[in-house]
């Protein structure tokens, strides 16, 4: 038995460490060569450099939301202008990246762009699952137990998938990653929606952003939304939430689901207003409803929609007043 | 505490330190208190009902084999079934018949409202109970004496590594067991080890990852049509094979690691001959269950024929409701009951057939038809079991066929096709194995190989669930029965 328990303990050791190391390895070449293809870091890559030419550290509009906002808005038509939005972003990671901008980047930003479609509060796109998905981003600038908090996951399991980024990444090391350029945080589209099944890629979007039935408004992620306003009114940062263009087929889908979307702007409003923060509301929801050539699929601009969408933007801002 | 979890992989090596450290006649304690924390790591009170059970089946136990007359042996027999059976009808059940009960009575405008129980399934009820359930009615007949040492007893009722999706387990085979001491084996352990790697691997990597794909489709079904709907179906045939096949994988390796033998749950399903064949390889100890506690004692085929075909009827619909208290997982026992039926009455126009058409020469052919015609009605009648109502399986069912378009196929499952490359070629992968299975054991196929070769296998199958691995710790779907 003492013999049996020796080489046991023999294999077994010899086998972990060739397994730990080749793991290892495995991981520092995912690090290296893999991990800083994808969008978030080569866009943190990009801001880092950026920043250094802004005139007195200064940003005049800074664009946060998701891929509505990443898509859509081009800053070079948008004088002095940041897009940081990043695919499937909620308010608690935008909080926490408005925070970085000011207190870690010292950057001072005048105007904060929120947006604030349909599916931005919705609970489906915001599960504790989704929060923070590309972690070892995040945790360079937020402690891992505050991601470990809201994400409601042990601190070691989310220790072990920040220092192993590896892990459960095999469809992403085999399909190449998407390298498109990145312009002041704006990422062209070049795919079409005109000529494709039109309801059929809306149906799926809508899918992909609400439950059945559909729960528009989630605690948490309001929550930060409203930190995210005072923090803006704390550091004297002017406020402008906005709704992007969607299309006819989006839109329709939103009907046939029964959401009421102008009932869901005024409750989420009206949260707004239990704050003494004041916005201004910028509505392009139906901006493009009969230009579907505007689209890259039901619920996002391509470039020749962006284009468009920024110029417009760009008018509409210069007539606002900021107090 | 789920097996896939990081909670499993610290707990479990410690046990096993533990285990290995301490004399035997003390192991019983560490079993059973190790037992009792996994069960309770998920929901502390209902280890009550863990032990209730525990204990009216220790003392029917002991009761039933003292009793002198036949009419007290089967007072406590029915004490045993009663207390077992009524708490997984009140945990399992009531809430199933008091709502089919209002809407019969609804469908005859009779308006009642029924009450129901606001409680949590507990998990695996229905295997310890089903295992309880085998001791007591052994005892009953005379085929097993009674353990009186309570605290063993309670470590057959709650051994953790099958306590919560089995194998159902007979107390015949794994009583004893825990008398025997365990010295340490290190091929025993070392073939443990590697069960539990394999089994890892087909949950976390081919059922997790299928998961994702057919929730898309099933969650709802009506914004589907063609091959969706199809490719989900089939990917259900596998996620729950490997769910299931997986856990009970783990579940013999990690016993197996501790000097058990538990039983084969799983024999390579899917390649059945014929329905009948499956239920010979397919979670083979409830099969084996129904078939020594439901089925035989019906009268099984010794009887005539309209009375067997009753016999096989009342076992898969009792298969059916024990999977699950709805009407779809009924509706599926229903299905394997009707197949055995007529596969069986069937039979002598199947031979004729193959005698006709001359296939009886090409044995291979045959096996390949006959594999493929019973993946297809056992993966049909899956519909049923994972759709979420009997109006959802009947959509899919009938919309199968509908567009057949590839168009957008990626996007309509909301996956990248590189997913659904993996997923297909994973599942290719167990296959591969399952065939060299089917001829050879694959433990003696490796053992034949070079160290460095064999070690180079198994540091593949690690880094395999390491990067294409699923981690979001869902739950076997077999927890939920």
């Amino acid at each position: 038995m003492k013999e049996h328990k020796i080489k046991f303990v023999k294999r077994g050791t010899i086998f972990l460490l060739i397994a730990i190391i080749t793991i290892l390895l495995i991981n520092q070449a995912y690090i290296s060569s893999i991990l800083p293809q994808k969008q978030v870091f080569r866009k943190e890559a990009a801001w880092q450099v950026d920043k250094e030419v802004l005139p007195n550290a200064t940003l005049q509009f800074a664009f946060f939301g998701d891929s509505h906002t990443l898509y859509a808005t081009n800053p070079n038509y948008i004088g002095n202008s940041y897009n940081f939005a990043s695919t499937a972003e909620g308010y608690i990671e935008t909080y926490y990246k408005v925070r970085k901008i000011v207190e870690i980047d010292n950057i001072k930003l005048k105007t904060i762009l929120l947006e604030v479609d349909p599916h931005t509060f919705s609970t489906l796109p915001r599960s504790n699952e989704g929060l923070f998905r590309n972690l070892r981003y995040y945790t360079s600038f937020i402690p891992l137990k505050d991601i470990a908090k809201h994400k409601e996951q042990s601190i070691i399991s989310l220790a072990i998938e920040n220092t192993l980024p590896i892990i459960g990444k095999g469809d992403e090391i085999l399909s190449q990653v998407v390298s498109s350029d990145i312009d002041k945080g704006w990422i062209k589209s070049t795919k079409t929606f005109e000529d494709k099944d039109k309801e059929k890629i809306a149906r799926t979007q809508y899918k992909r952003h609400f439950t059945n039935p559909p729960q528009l408004i989630q605690e948490k992620t309001l929550t930060y939304f409203l930190e995210l306003l005072k923090f803006a009114e704390a550091n004297d940062i002017n406020i402008v939430l906005m709704t992007y263009p969607l299309s006819n087929e989006y839109l329709h889908e939103l009907e046939t689901n029964s959401i009421d979307t102008k009932e869901y702007y005024a409750t989420l409003f009206q949260k707004a207003n239990t704050l003494s923060t004041s916005y201004h509301v910028l509505e392009y929801q139906d901006l493009f409803t009969n230009k579907p050539q505007y689209f890259g699929d039901a619920d996002h601009l391509n470039e020749k929609g962006a284009e468009q969408f920024s110029k417009q933007l760009q008018q509409d801002l210069a007539t606002l007043i900021f107090s | 505490m789920l097996f896939n979890s990081l909670h499993f992989l610290i707990f479990f090596p410690i046990v096993l330190l533990i285990y290995y450290s301490i004399a035997h006649k003390y192991r019983w304690i560490l079993l059973l208190l190790s037992s009792y924390y996994f069960y309770m790591s998920w929901k502390p009170e209902y280890i009550i009902l863990i032990m209730i059970s525990t204990l009216i089946d220790y003392i029917a136990g002991i009761q039933i084999d003292k009793s002198v007359t036949k009419a007290r042996k089967k007072r406590f027999l029915i004490l045993s079934l009663c207390t077992n059976l009524g708490l997984l009808f009140a945990f399992k059940y009531f809430n199933f018949f008091s709502e089919s009960t209002r809407a019969l009575l609804q469908h005859f405008a009779i308006p009642l409202d029924p009450m129901t129980l606001k409680v949590l399934l507990p998990v695996g009820i229905s295997f310890y109970t089903f295992q309880t359930l085998s001791y007591t009615i052994d005892i009953y007949r005379g085929k097993l004496k009674p353990q009186r040492h309570l605290g063993i007893f309670a470590v057959y009722v709650a051994f953790f590594p099958q306590l919560v999706a089995g194998p159902i387990e007979r107390a015949k085979n794994l009583l004893p067991q825990f008398l025997q001491p365990h010295n340490f084996d290190y091929s025993q352990a070392t073939n443990g080890l590697k069960l539990m790697l394999w089994g890892f691997f087909k949950k976390i990597v081919i059922a997790d990852r299928l998961a994702v794909l057919v929730n898309t489709v099933y969650n709802d079904p009506t914004g589907f049509t063609g091959i969706p709907l199809i490719l989900a179906t089939v990917f259900f045939a596998f996620q729950i094979y490997c769910d299931f096949s997986g856990y009970s994988d783990i579940a013999i390796g990690s016993a197996q690691m501790m000097g058990f033998n538990l039983m084969d749950n799983f024999k390579r399903p899917y390649f059945s001959r014929s329905v009948s064949e499956f239920w010979k390889r397919w979670h083979i100890s409830l099969s084996t269950w129904f078939r020594d506690y439901v089925y035989i004692p019906l009268g099984g085929n010794r009887t005539s024929k309209p009375r067997w075909h009753l016999n096989i009827a009342i076992v898969f619909l009792l298969s059916g409701l024990w999977h699950g208290a709805a009407w779809t997982f009924v509706v599926w026992g229903a299905i394997h009951g009707a197949l055995l039926i007529f596969e069986r009455l069937a039979k002598p126009l199947k031979d004729t057939f193959f005698k006709a058409t001359n296939l009886v020469k090409l044995p291979k052919l045959t096996h390949l038809l006959e594999i493929a015609f019973t993946f297809t009605v056992v993966t049909s009648a899956w519909i049923f079991f994972r759709a979420n109502s009997i109006e959802d399986a009947w959509y899919i069912l009938t919309h199968l066929f509908t567009n057949l378009s590839l168009a957008q196929l990626n996007v309509q499952m909301g996956a990248k096709w590189i997913s659904l490359i993996v997923a297909v070629g994973v599942i290719a992968f167990m296959e591969l194995v399952h065939l060299i299975q089917e001829h050879k054991s694959i433990r003696q196929f490796m053992s034949n190989k070079p160290l460095i070769l064999r070690w180079a296998v198994y540091l593949a199958i690690i880094l395999a669930i390491i990067i294409f691995g699923v981690f979001n710790q869902t739950p076997f779907i077999y927890f939920q029965f």
